[in-house]
């Protein structure tokens, strides 16, 4: 673990726990299901999802160490992260992840899909008698699943900003207000939570743009199958590039024609989330004890857009 | 009481000067509704999209204010709570003579 914004955030040694926990599960898992784990868990997570936990939990209690049950509960999110990534690998057709063969790829769809859901049964086995967290990780599941669906029905769609938050706050936001939650089990940073989730989602968005400019970055699925990314939906206002966007087989130049008008609003796009930036930090300053920690986490996740 | 009026006055004013802030951003908007060369593609989008975001933002900041509200109303009573503990246990420490 090499991140610079774990050590900018001051959870390196909690971060560690996370990974030798979950290193010490997939060597404890069923021998047939051991070499698909290895393989997905060894290409190394950003860990942002549990940094959000420990990072909700210290502006709320400040000073104490974060707890057992707090680390056991980031393994279990970094478990169902990983089982959205697997699917989302196999909807988008990817053949390769960080500069890695993604699972479907290496062991084909059936020991993906299984193996998915195994993560899922030992996340829910690992809470134990942890009812809240069952109850949140399970709103999370559903979301998850309305949030995908919803996603793939909308493609293609000439849809506008305001869908496309829809569609980000059920998908990534649903993820980091659950980790809010986990760590808040008030709730009253749940908000804040669903902010930094759509804030993630957006830069995201925005940095795979950047990495398309010549239609070899992480964006070509998104571009390819039509998804509404932020700096798509500011792009297809105008009604040319939105026909482009809306045509069921675009050739080569129609995609880069969309991927240079998609670039064309990344100025717009990093506004918008600077915005998204100012509400976030609005509800840490509101609700947190401490906010210094969560406007850290901003911080580090709005360098993500790479602006 | 005191602690609590205020907080009522100043969740209040706000709130207030927060719509005034979204309604100052979406103004070009409010504005256009009225306007019958809206009807371009392009434009009639745009307008569509900054509607929507304008009555997202109005329920964002009424669900805000409210939540910041409530959770200053809380810490009052939980001040309140203490003192009244401190009180009782100072009565007993040191009984009327």
């Amino acid at each position: 673990m090499t991140l610079s914004f774990v050590d900018n955030l001051n959870f390196r040694h909690e971060v560690s726990l996370v990974e030798t926990q979950i290193a010490e599960w997939v060597e404890s898992c069923d021998k047939e299901m051991i070499p698909e784990l290895r393989w997905q868990f060894i290409s190394g997570s950003k860990y942002f999802r549990p940094l959000t936990i420990f990072s909700t939990y210290r502006s709320l209690v400040p000073g104490l160490p974060i707890p057992d049950w707090l680390i056991r509960c980031a393994v279990v999110i970094e478990l169902f992260h990983n089982m959205t990534l697997v699917i989302d690998d196999i909807l988008d057709k990817s053949p390769e992840r960080r500069g890695r063969a993604t699972l479907h790829h290496k062991f084909g769809e059936l020991d993906a899909l299984m193996a998915s859901g195994y993560m899922v049964a030992e996340g829910y086995r690992m809470l134990g008698t942890d009812a809240q967290a069952i109850e949140l990780f399970s709103e999370l599941m559903k979301r998850l699943g309305v949030a995908e669906c919803l996603q793939w029905r909308l493609r293609r769609r000439v849809l506008g900003v305001e869908d496309w938050r829809h569609i980000a706050a059920e998908d990534t936001g649903s993820m980091f207000e659950i980790c809010a939650c986990l760590a808040d089990r008030t709730g009253r940073l749940r908000t804040f939570g669903g902010l930094l989730g759509l804030l993630y989602h957006g830069c995201d968005d925005v940095g795979d743009v950047r990495g398309t400019a010549a239609l070899g970055g992480g964006g070509v699925e998104d571009l390819r199958d039509g998804i509404l990314t932020l700096p798509a939906a500011l792009a297809i206002r105008d009604p040319e590039i939105g026909n482009l966007f809306s045509n069921d087989h675009p050739t080569r130049e129609d995609l880069q024609h969309l991927a240079d008008a998609f670039q064309k609003q990344l100025p717009e796009a990093e506004t918008y989330l600077d915005q998204v930036v100012s509400q976030a930090r609005k509800e840490a300053e509101l609700f947190a004890n401490d906010p210094e920690p969560l406007y850290a986490l901003i911080a580090e996740t709005r360098k993500l857009s790479g602006g | 009481m005191l602690q609590a009026l205020t907080a009522a006055a100043s969740s209040s004013l706000s709130y207030s000067y927060s719509i005034q802030s979204i309604l100052y951003k979406h103004q070009a908007s409010l504005l256009a509704l009225n306007d019958a060369s809206t009807d371009a593609r392009h434009r009639r989008s745009l307008l569509i999209d900054d509607l929507r975001s304008f009555l997202r933002e109005i329920g964002d900041t009424a669900s805000r204010e409210a939540r910041s509200f409530q959770h200053q109303l809380a810490l009052i009573t939980e001040q309140l709570a203490q003192a009244e503990a401190r009180h009782q246990e100072e009565s007993k420490a040191s009984p009327p003579s």
